[in-house]
């Protein structure tokens, strides 16, 4: 077996680092802005796909195709974005005679349409969200239109990852509100094709890890947390839920085994709920694919999904019966992005000037970074995630929090004193946040005093012991004492 | 004994650093400042803290200070920029005399562009023939002595439109 990863950062270098463990080649792709990137190292070759673009490189179908063929690879892992949920590409791996290491193309196709993922739900037996399970089409009629209950969110069918969804709060803007969800999703994904879903109110994000082997076999790992979003874009995720009832556990772990087992669901999979306030669960989509998050999965279970989908490609039987399976402790994911809070959280750009990652007990930290790399805007902002394990989640919590202040970057912004502070805030420690936390969350305005006062003490320093130097050398450290002395001399002092 | 403005966001403290005190904010601090590598990490020790801290100089003149967990962007303007009254530095373009002296050249005029650390004016004192640079690139919009001119202490020497 021979693996191309075919995607970039950080999960590609944690599909490497699978593959690097059970000894099996890898082939990493890169397009022009990548050349140097850590996983175009780390993989036994290194195929180059293109321009810095994403749709001339890591979208670029053929030439990932091209790449897979010319690098005698046996397999292809999507990875997460990109074309991990793309069933052509799924399609055209497997017309190549290769194994795509996900699901089967149909089932992506179908999972990819999130109307045609209702209906089968439905068909399941999944509570779903009440409305038709049709796009919505250009005249809406007077009777559907007083049949619509507001606030109400306005999808693209063919959308997924939290993007192409609008809300529209009063019948006044929902005209308005359609159109710029059909042009985002005609721009995101191609299809312009949308539907309408109810907004549940103080919803939570709980998702159901499901693994099965497309032959019948469909494990459930568990669920994870992913209230905390910015914009629904998840920020920090956890397993399992807090303060879910054992009742809400079962009944949400049958229906994602359910779903399943219905479309005798091959390798990894997410299936997505919202628990309503009232305590009531309802689907919303699948995922056929690895999640950003999967790592608080691998730590409450002690299974790496990445090595399980290699050995499932590799025609290998599922490893695990589900009595098997039985998470212990808790785990908490911070995701790191050069973005900057102070700035409304635009993407930064930059050059990775300082770099220290935390360690110690219970912490791992997935990423791609290392000293000197250049930040672009290419790409995700996405740097690194941070995830803590403890055998309870208030220890999990401690050591996210250490971690965090360990955490230095420098060269960009990021939000890491951001996620330091939702870790910090009681709500979010009393496991009482919901989708809506991060919109009215307010980070403290204080800062350390003391630490600012080291922080002013050190930049004087170094001012002082720079003085004599010329601006615009500035970028040479302590080894310039020749050049203060030099200067020194031109002044004849 | 040298005195340095260091802002942090909108807060602003002083520095003066002697042979072997440092003040902040008239304030004595026992501290010490070492490179650890050579490539911007530091120890700053205290009586009985050591705390490190990674410096870098960012294009603007300023320092991103990673300390604590923490990132931070400090401007550093030494005190001889800021005479009495006077917000001097970057910010307003304005060049002042280091101390009384004779101008002994001023190589540029009125309209010229010029470039950070670009040397407007020299002045001789103490025997000593001084380059007085641009705190930051801009446009010279007045020039207010020619060489062979005496100013005092602070005199206002050159100002500049800041911006390219």
């Amino acid at each position: 077996m021979k693996v191309l990863v075919a995607n970039r950062g950080e999960i590609a270098v944690r599909i490497l680092r699978a593959c690097r463990e059970l000894g099996v080649p890898s082939v990493a792709v890169y397009s022009d802005a990548d050349r140097e990137a850590l996983h175009v190292r780390y993989a036994d070759e290194a195929v180059a796909l293109g321009p810095a673009p994403a749709a001339e490189s890591y979208l670029h179908l053929p030439r990932v195709l091209a790449a897979a063929r010319s690098s005698g690879a046996t397999a292809v892992h999507p990875g997460y974005g990109f074309l991990s949920e793309s069933p052509a590409f799924a399609r055209a791996v497997e017309d190549a005679g290769l194994t795509f290491i996900g699901p089967r193309p149909h089932t992506m196709a179908l999972t990819g349409d999130k109307l045609a993922a209702r209906r089968e739900a439905r068909e399941a037996g999944l509570p779903v969200l009440p409305g038709p399970d049709e796009p919505l089409t250009e005249a809406l009629s007077a009777e559907r239109a007083s049949r619509v209950q507001y606030p109400v969110l306005v999808k693209a069918t063919a959308g997924g990852g939290g993007r192409g969804i609008r809300l529209a709060r009063t019948p006044a803007e929902l005209a308005e509100v359609v159109g710029q969800a059909r042009q985002e999703a005609q721009a995101a994904f191609g299809n312009d094709e949308v539907y309408l879903e109810p907004l549940v109110q103080h919803a939570r994000h709980i998702e159901v890890q499901i693994l099965g082997d497309g032959q019948g076999h469909v494990l459930c790992l568990g669920e994870r947390e992913c209230s905390i979003q910015r914009r629904r874009q998840k920020l920090i995720e956890e397993a399992p839920a807090p303060g879910l009832t054992a009742t809400q556990r079962t009944r949400i772990f049958e229906a994602a085994l359910r779903l399943g087992q219905a479309l005798n669901y091959r390798s990894l999979g997410t299936v997505e709920f919202l628990l309503d306030a009232a305590g009531d669960f309802h689907f919303i989509e699948i995922n056929p694919r690895i999640q950003v998050e999967h790592p608080v999965t691998e730590l409450v279970t002690g299974l790496d999904l990445v090595t399980e989908q290699l050995r499932l490609a590799a025609g290998r039987p599922l490893r695990y019966a589900q009595e098997y399976v039985v998470p212990r402790g808790a785990a908490i994911e911070a995701r790191v992005l050069a973005e900057d809070p102070e700035r409304d959280f635009l993407p930064a750009t930059g050059e990775i000037s300082y770099l220290k990652e935390p360690g110690g007990p219970g912490i791992r930290v997935d990423s791609a970074l290392y000293l000197g790399m250049e930040v672009t805007a290419h790409y995700d902002s996405l740097l690194a995630k941070v995830i803590a394990w403890g055998e309870n989640r208030a220890v999990a919590i401690l050591r996210l929090r250490r971690a965090l202040r360990e955490f230095q970057i420098g060269g960009v912004p990021t939000d890491l004193e951001f996620l330091f502070q939702i870790v910090d805030s009681h709500p979010f420690i009393a496991g009482a946040v919901d989708t809506t936390y991060l919109e009215s969350f307010q980070p403290a305005r204080q800062g350390d005093e003391s630490l600012e006062r080291d922080a002013v003490l050190a930049a004087a320093l170094l001012a002082h012991q720079r003085r004599g130097a010329r601006p615009g050398r500035e970028r040479a450290d302590e080894g310039n004492g020749w050049r203060l002395a030099a200067w020194r001399a031109e002044l004849g002092v | 004994m040298l005195t340095y403005y260091v802002s942090i966001g909108e807060r602003e403290y002083r520095v003066k650093i002697g042979d072997s005190q440092v003040w902040l904010d008239d304030e004595p601090v026992t501290c010490r400042l070492t490179s650890l590598n050579g490539n911007g990490l530091h120890q700053l020790s205290r009586e009985s803290q050591s705390v490190e801290v990674h410096l870098s100089s960012d294009r603007r003149g300023g320092y991103e200070v990673l300390i604590g967990g923490r990132r931070l962007v400090a401007q550093v303007a030494p005190g001889h920029r800021r005479a009495a009254g006077q917000q001097g530095g970057a910010e307003s373009g304005a060049l002042t005399a280091l101390m009384p002296g004779l101008i002994v050249e001023v190589p540029v005029q009125v309209g010229d562009t010029v470039t950070e650390g670009e040397v407007l004016v020299v002045q001789e004192a103490m025997k000593m023939q001084m380059p007085l640079r641009a705190p930051c690139a801009g446009r010279v919009i007045e020039v207010r002595v020619e060489a062979g001119a005496e100013v005092e202490q602070g005199a206002l020497l050159v100002r500049l439109a800041p911006g390219a």
